[in-house]
């Protein structure tokens, strides 16, 4: 296992109700994610690798769409991004200016502590991805 | 006896081929010579000879394009086969080629090339 999969592993485990939790580059491609093996049991109630892949390549769509007037009226890029429904819910947050990462959640999980989690993460993988 | 060059090479394909979806490496040259390689698969090694200098190619037509004029990485994705990605090292007198098992690994594998290659 890579200190990449440890750290999104780690990550996965503080979140209850976390689905998956995943790392992608603002090329929107897919890097890691965790659970990592298509067949893990834990990854019952995740979206399927293809969609999670989508998923990805419109966070990052997103993520360039708020970089505009919306980034502009803050006075800094928008660094997270949350997206709600009755079943779930995804969190995006940016790592460095080409990487961000994805919690997919679902109707269980807290968004405070997810949100929490989130900062931490980036906080981490900013430093491990040097 | 090998050299510190020989040894450096072979330590870069080693460390892309242990990148997790990443089922073939080849280190290969201007004139298409395999320089080092780690793959099991003979044939998807040919192949990734045979395509390597067409690439280095191309990424020297879109050098242009660049920012920087530095080659650019590139990756081929196939209806039939497995995707290629194919990043200039040492000024781009090389290629470093990698085969991933699916499209869901290029992510992966064009992330840890970049930290392999210091890209």
């Amino acid at each position: 296992m890579t200190d990449l999969e440890d750290i999104l592993a780690r990550s996965w485990a503080h979140v209850e109700g976390c689905r998956v939790v995943a790392v992608a580059g603002m090329d929107g491609l897919l890097i890691e994610r965790h659970p990592a093996k298509d067949d893990d049991p834990l990854l019952a109630g995740a979206p399927e690798p293809e969609t999670l892949a989508h998923i990805v390549a419109e966070v990052t769509t997103l993520f360039g769409v708020a970089s505009g007037a919306m980034s502009r009226e803050l006075g800094s890029p928008v660094s997270e991004l949350v997206a709600l429904g009755e079943t779930g819910g995804y969190l995006a947050r940016r790592i460095n200016p080409d990487l961000f990462c994805l919690f997919v959640t679902g109707p269980s999980a807290d968004l405070t502590n997810v949100r929490s989690e989130a900062e931490e993460l980036a906080r981490e993988l900013s430093g491990a991805l040097v | 006896m090998e050299s510190t060059e020989d040894v450096a090479t072979e330590a870069l394909v080693r460390a892309a081929r242990e990148v997790r979806g990443v089922v073939a490496a080849a280190l290969i040259d201007r004139a298409g010579a395999v320089v080092a390689a780690e793959s099991d698969d003979q044939a998807l090694l040919e192949q990734m000879q045979l395509t390597a200098t067409s690439a280095l190619a191309a990424a020297e037509a879109f050098s242009d394009l660049t920012p920087d004029g530095a080659p650019p990485n590139l990756t081929a994705i196939y209806d039939d086969g497995q995707p290629l990605l194919f990043a200039p090292v040492s000024g781009g007198d090389m290629t470093l080629v990698l085969a991933v098992a699916s499209a869901a690994d290029i992510g992966r594998a064009r992330f840890q090339l970049k930290r392999i290659t210091g890209g």
